[in-house]
């Protein structure tokens, strides 16, 4: 079967859908819809549909409007769909008696709408693109989110996807396509940001003929909900990438690595895979290219560290996750020993659209530096949580007002936690810098996995290290000294002092600890375990101070949740 | 200002301001150690792989302008890299993390000045706790901890606080103490258990603030597939892990040793306490037959040499003068006519003890019963002789992972060539065929991706089934072999017809044609024993058919392809050399012809096992019985005429191992008052003797006679031998040996194999105390092949007692034994017969490790 054939199969089934007989409702069922109760809603509208055949009810993906869950949107006969955020059992029959009845929309329960060309909108629903949070939006590697159902390959073609990997297979060779990802300025979205284009001509340039291109989705980062997104949401955006990150370096094998219980991203991940198999996007001579590539999931068990790149594949080949020394690098020696290649799933997520649109269409989205768009997570004190795609370039003070919403209390916004566990605070002062890699880090933050959780004024900022610190210790993999007893010590100074019981060098000590960590430790766990005290302290001192004068009032907070007892003597 | 010298394409690396060339591809600290420059470390070892966990062999590199923080284990040299190790951060790094390493080891005395003056009941100043004092810690005089933090000069005073793990001591399992309050995690003890003994006994539990050392099943070594090799302990940096025997001895002073209980030739360093006991045996990394490694017999099984020794003469069980002694002895040799006579040689003498034996009992004095006191049996040697001119096989240990294949034959190295079958799981690791021949279930079973379960008298038509498609695919293609002698072998294998064979012994046919394209296609080393095999001709006929395939599979003159002998004593090979015949073959000649017994027998008795002894009728038919022996047990046993001599702590010569390996032996400690060598009392009795050809002043001048006289020694310097070994260079002339394959078919009876493996399934094993150790009870499985199941309308999951010919009695569940008929396989575990040993009433125990036999089972009942 050539890809017109699939295409051709894919958009039938696509148009049948949205053809003028047809009432498709979509019930958003990521991880937040599902939080939310829409599996309830799913089967009321099931059972509330059941005797109606031009009533088609599907699970698509979460849009990431966490805080709109549960979420549906109804295409009516019109061709017109209209989104209704924040349902309940009761309003779900409401909208859906409603509509059967009328034929209209329940205005009173509806977020926005989305019109198909050619057709006049509603009067009094806003526009879906118009709406805050989303007009500030930018959807690349999110585009199909809510749209489709993830375990839908002929959706996702029908969308435009594999196109990329068609063009690649058809008229690119591997070299074109390297460059395509070399131009087009990605990079790394795992977090150092390192051109990705870069990074596979390292792996394209050895002559091994196994190579492994890994996906890594451990995703053990608090906050941090979009790597899990993508697969939860569209796993062929990124299955796509991985094929055409495959051609482009010439690699034999794929993995995507995921941490074992993050359930719905293994499910739909498989699917996905048996999927391209099963269309021959997958396995032995790709659509007849010649071109042949596999890719399988691998799970880790509950740790971290096995998201460290020379960890995961300690993981996949069974042993212990624990980091390897380097060099020799993943390029040349790598996943059993063969040369392996490590990208994050947003950073292969993008691939599909620079391979279709083009790396100049891609490379003029964003900021100089950082081209293309973030996918970034707001949770905590913030009105909006959820994950949104942005541009590259917006400030982290738009991001929380325009996209977030404000503080969610009364309160004022305190500081953000970015970069998960190991990235440190943002304080207030720093709010005015730009989403970008390189301005951010100016300021010593790091956007690393995207995940950013706001805390307002009430929050003890030492208790927030201590929990932080807390989790660093818990993670830590055990191998490597500074590391294992660093966080273990720094824990448990940062709980004396809020146990009121500091002594005068305290963060003296702590300074020392982490000093070693930073130069002595293996791997970036230890190397990084001191920066989130370190950027708190340069933006809250005197609460430091406060804290060290022995009568800091500790709010917080169960110690019994926060400090691990599996990991320490 | 680097170079570079191309011829031996060394790299000039910059270390703390010295230019010195290291070798391309070596690590930082390995290059910095070749120059003598320290680098403190705890998780690096030369014997292992780097893992660049500690930490503490941080230096900067500069390399292009480019500085950075690395750690020298994992970091290889590059050329034109500056290296500094010295400087004031590096050391305050090496400080910080020092700091933090001691919060989880006892430091109150490694941090203080005094720790070198205190005394164990010295009253401590800073109060530290007796458990926690270096003096109360058994490797408080060779801890690398002590030496490492010396080197990062600590302060008195460290900010972090300590916490003592409180954790149990394990004192509970045979020879080890574990006591993981001492451990730093650094590892080496996993890593050496993964790594270089493929055994995976230990693991690391846990992570972050708690991860630590343990068992990787269960809490007891003798349930996680432990050996008890003591590679662990050797590795140990600090007290963590130790030989439980002689641990709080100190060590007055250390010997380079040869193991003297099986031919390995593993080199041993011997400590010894001023009370001149040995106290300590650990691996020597630069033993090039063992490569730091020992075993459980070679490292536990010496506590022999230290006790109830016997220092005089004893005739008739009264000291007599060692004057005396030799004046006695030398009337009994004129009073008997040499036919009368039977000398049997110690399996543990050295090269000189045996050269002069054989020059004055044989040459001289024309005895011919002169043979070593061991069990090996002399086919192998025969059989080795025909087939390739030589009777000591070839190859180093360490190839036996360059070939493609190992066979291993009627052979369980893991117990009794414990190095051997190190090798062979290391290869097995790498990725090599590991292709065993055996109807037991041993160690090296579990590491084999192809066992061939057989019965033992049956292998030689298997080998000579893939001889055969050997031959027919040479026959087509003779491109294909690499033989000269092919006509021959077509013309002795016309009447074969491998599918009949295969069909006869049980085998698929398509087993043995996978095996013959292996062995064709790759080299091959062969590693074969006559385990199980009872019968002369069984055994000529097994030997001549693997040696045939030997050759047919163009092994021979392949320089990745060895050929090792699997046989006891630990220099039976240099007793070859030295031209003395195995025991076997004698008796097997009285027992042939005839003859009278011998009335007079000398006896060298150290290292023969006891059931050798026992079971010789020389001997115990002798009239007069003169045993040279170490061990006082000796005396009021019937014996006339009894000289010390010296044993493994005190004897020093030359022995040869499996490789042809000649290697010298230190002695650890004097000999006292009457205890000789070997050598000096045949040369005294020879003066008394007037024999005047047998006058040598000491061992090198001996060893020049060697030089002289034995092939293959010529030019060999006896004082660099002390240094370093020199391996014999075995010329194989391949010989193809015909033997009348035709098999007299014999009722056989249920036979019951006994297998012994370091691991089996949890669910089957329960750890119990006995007192205040560990003891194994296992669930008794009876696997019994389906023709008897059938025969005895037997279901699985009965419970069924045996009862064997001996008397044998056992009890157990059954399971379906696959692959061989008309038998029972039962399977041990190795921890239990570790118990056996440590509790041993013999203290040279190395010799008398249970074998792995077969049992006639006369009776079978369904309980």
């Amino acid at each position: 079967m050539d890809f017109n054939q699939l295409k051709n199969i894919s958009s039938e089934e696509w148009d049948n859908l949205n053809s003028e007989n047809t009432i498709w409702i979509r019930v958003g069922y990521g991880a937040s819809g599902q939080a939310a109760g829409a599996e309830e809603i799913f089967n009321l509208l099931k059972d509330l549909s059941s005797d109606n055949e031009n009533i088609i009810i599907s699970l698509v993906g979460s849009m990431g409007l966490s805080y709109a869950e549960p979420l549906i949107d109804i295409k009516s006969n019109d061709g017109i769909r209209v989104f209704y955020n924040n349902v309940t059992p009761d309003i779900t029959k409401e909208i859906y008696n409603y509509l059967i009845q009328k034929n209209i929309p329940l205005s009173k329960y509806v977020l926005g709408q989305i019109v198909p060309n050619g057709r006049n909108p509603i009067d009094g629903i806003p526009e879906l693109d118009k709406i805050e949070p989303l007009k500030y939006t930018k959807q690349i590697a999110t585009k199909n989110f809510g749209n489709i159902s993830p375990t839908n390959i002929n959706h996702y073609i029908a969308n435009g996807g594999y196109e990329g990997l068609n063009t690649a297979l058809t008229t690119l060779d591997p070299d074109k396509t390297l460059n395509q990802v070399k131009d087009s300025g990605l990079r790394g979205r795992g977090g150092a940001a390192f051109s990705t284009g870069i990074k596979w001509s390292f792996l394209a340039g050895n002559n091994s003929n196994i190579k492994y291109i890994l996906c890594n989705c451990e995703e053990g980062d608090p906050g941090a909900f979009n790597d899990k997104g993508i697969l939860e949401n569209d796993p062929h955006m990124l299955l796509e990438g991985l094929i055409l990150a495959g051609y482009a370096t010439g690699a034999s094998n794929g993995h995507i690595f995921i941490r074992d219980g993050h359930e719905i991203p293994i499910e739909n991940s498989r699917k996905a895979i048996q999927q391209a198999y099963d269309l021959n996007l997958l396995g032995e001579n790709i659509l007849g290219t010649g071109f042949s590539y596999d890719v399988e999931v691998s799970l880790t068990g509950d740790s971290y560290v096995a998201g460290e790149e020379t960890a995961l594949m300690e993981a996949i080949e069974g042993k212990r996750s624990m980091p390897r020394f380097k060099p020799p690098f993943p390029a040349a020696y790598g996943l059993w020993g063969k040369p392996s290649n490590i990208n994050n799933v947003k950073t292969l997520s993008y691939v599909p659209y620079i391979i279709k649109e083009g790396s100049d269409k891609y490379k003029s989205i964003g900021s100089e530096s950082s081209s293309g768009t973030a996918i970034v997570c707001l949770s905590g004190h913030i009105k909006r949580p959820g994950m949104y795609e942005i541009e590259m370039g917006m400030t982290i003070k738009n991001l929380l007002n325009n996209i977030g919403g404000g503080s969610s209390t009364n309160n004022d916004i305190k500081l953000l936690q970015t970069g998960g566990p190991l990235g440190g605070v943002l304080g207030k002062e720093d709010f005015d810098v730009k989403i970008d890699f390189d301005e951010m880090s100016k300021v010593g933050a790091i956007l690393g996995s995207g995940g950013i959780i706001v805390a307002d004024s009430t929050t003890d900022v030492v208790d927030l290290i201590r929990t932080l610190v807390a989790f660093n210790q818990f993670e830590s993999c055990g191998k490597c000294f500074p590391c294992r007893l660093g966080n273990t010590h720094m824990l448990d100074i940062l709980n004396r002092i809020c146990n009121s019981r500091p002594n005068e060098n305290d963060m003296d000590v702590i300074k020392k600890i982490g000093n070693s960590m930073k130069t002595g430790s293996l791997c970036g766990h230890g190397q990084l375990g001191y920066s989130p005290i370190a950027s708190a302290i340069k933006y809250f001192k005197d609460e430091f101070d406060l804290a060290l004068s022995a009568n800091h009032p500790v709010d917080s907070n169960d110690e019994e949740m926060i400090l691990p007892t599996r990991t320490r003597p | 200002m680097t170079t570079t010298d191309n011829n031996n394409k060394l790299t000039t690396i910059n270390l703390n301001g010295k230019y010195i060339n290291a070798k391309p591809g070596q690590t930082i600290i390995q290059a910095a150690m070749d120059h003598g420059v320290y680098i403190p470390y705890l998780c690096y070892h030369p014997g292992l792989d780097p893992y660049g966990a500690c930490r503490m062999c941080v230096v900067e590199t500069e390399v292009n302008g480019r500085k950075s923080i690395q750690a020298s284990c994992t970091t290889p040299v590059s050329d034109g890299m500056v290296i500094t190790s010295t400087q004031d951060d590096i050391k305050d790094l090496r400080q910080g993390i020092m700091d933090l390493l001691i919060t989880e080891h006892p430091h109150g005395c490694l941090t203080c000045h005094r720790i070198e003056l205190c005394g164990p009941q010295d009253v401590c100043q800073r109060h530290v706790s007796v458990t926690d004092r270096c003096t109360t810690c058994p490797k408080n005089e060779r801890c690398e901890l002590k030496d490492t933090i010396r080197s990062t000069e600590l302060d008195m005073r460290t900010p972090l606080n300590y916490n003592r793990r409180d954790l149990p001591i394990h004192s509970d399992d045979p020879f080890y103490d574990r006591d993981y309050n001492l451990c730093i995690v650094c590892v080496r003890c996993v890593r050496v258990c993964d790594e270089v003994r493929v055994d995976n006994a230990l693991t690391l539990k846990q992570r972050s603030g708690i991860a630590i050392v343990g068992t990787a099943s269960g809490n007891s070594l003798l349930e996680s597939g432990c050996e008890f090799c003591g590679a662990c302990i050797d590795m140990c940096p600090t007290g963590a892990l130790v030989e439980r025997d002689y641990k709080w001895e100190k060590k007055e002073k250390k010997a380079t040793t040869i193991c003297s209980n099986c031919p390995v030739g593993c080199q041993i360093i011997s400590e010894s306490n001023k009370f001149n006991k040995v106290i300590r045996l650990i691996g020597d990394l630069a033993g090039e037959a063992n490569q730091g490694q020992t075993c459980m017999r070679g490292k536990f099984a010496y506590d022999y040499v230290n006790e109830k020794k016997l220092n005089y003469v004893h005739q008739n069980n009264n000291k007599i003068s060692y004057e005396d002694g030799i004046n006695e002895l030398a009337l009994l040799i004129g009073k008997y006519p040499k036919e009368s006579i039977s000398v049997y040689a110690s399996p543990r003498s050295t090269n000189e003890d045996y050269y002069l034996s054989k020059m004055l009992f044989k040459d001289k004095l024309g005895i011919k019963n002169l043979s070593l006191l061991s069990n090996n049996s002399d086919e192998i040697f025969e059989s080795l002789y025909k087939a390739t001119g030589n009777a000591t096989g070839k190859g180093e240990f360490s190839n036996i992972n360059k070939s493609d294949n190992i066979v291993l034959s009627l052979g369980n190295p893991s117990e009794m060539q414990n190095i051997v079958a190190m090798y062979a799981k290391q290869a097995s690791r790498a990725g090599k065929n590991l292709i065993v021949i055996d109807p037991r279930e041993t160690e090296m079973t579990r590491y084999s991706n192809n066992w061939i379960r057989i019965h033992p008298e049956n292998i030689y038509k298997l080998l000579n089934a893939v001889s055969k498609i050997i031959v027919d695919q040479a026959k087509e293609s003779p491109e294909t072999i690499n033989y000269p002698n092919l006509d021959l072998a077509i013309a002795e294998f016309s009447s074969f017809d491998s599918l009949k064979i295969a069909k006869d012994i049980g085998i698929d046919d398509e087993e043995i044609k996978n095996l013959a394209s292996l062995l064709s296609e790759g080299t091959s080393s062969f590693i074969f024993g006559t385990d199980l095999l009872n019968q002369r001709d069984d055994k000529d006929l097994y030997l001549s058919s693997l040696l045939n395939l030997y050759h047919l599979t163009g092994n021979i003159n392949n320089k990745e392809s060895s050929l090792i002998p699997l046989i006891n004593g630990a220099n039976q090979i240099g007793a070859i050399h030295m031209g003395i015949n195995g025991a076997q073959n004698i008796n097997n000649n009285y027992e042939n012809q005839n003859k009278d017994r011998p009335k007079l027998c000398l006896i060298f008795e150290d290292g023969a096992e006891a059931a050798t002894i026992k079971n010789n009728n020389d001997i115990n038919n002798a009239e007069v019985k003169v045993l040279f022996t170490n061990k006082k047990e000796y005396i009021n046993k019937d014996y006339d005429l009894i000289f010390p001599v010296t044993d493994f702590s005190s004897r020093a010569g030359t022995y040869i191992n499996l490789e042809n390996r000649i290697q010298y032996t230190n002695s650890s400690v004097n000999t006292k008052d009457d205890v000789k060598e070997v050598w000096q009392i045949i040369n005294d009795i020879s003066k008394k003797l007037k024999i005047s050809e047998i006058d040598f002043q000491n061992k090198n001048e001996i060893f020049k006679d060697i030089s002289k006289n034995i092939n293959g020694f010529a030019l060999i310097d006896y004082d660099n031998l002390k240094n370093e070994s020199i391996t014999i260079n075995n010329k194989l002339t391949p010989s193809f040996v015909i033997k009348n394959y035709s098999s007299n078919e014999k009722k056989e009876k249920i036979r019951l194999y006994q297998g012994r493996v370091l691991i089996k399934d949890s669910d089957d094993i329960d750890i119990i105390k006995n007192g205040d150790m560990n003891e194994v009870n296992i669930k008794t499985i009876l696997e019994i092949s389906s023709d008897i199941l059938n025969r005895f309308e037997i279901k699985e999951g009965a419970l069924v007692k045996l009862t064997g010919s001996s008397g044998y009695e056992i009890k157990g569940k059954v399971k379906v034994l696959n692959n061989l008929n008309n038998s029972i396989s039962i399977t041990n575990l190795f921890g239990e017969m570790a118990i056996e040993m440590q509790n041993s009433d013999d203290k040279d125990w190395s010799m008398n490790i249970p074998k792995l036999d077969y049992e006639i089972i006369e009776d079978l009942k369904v309980e």
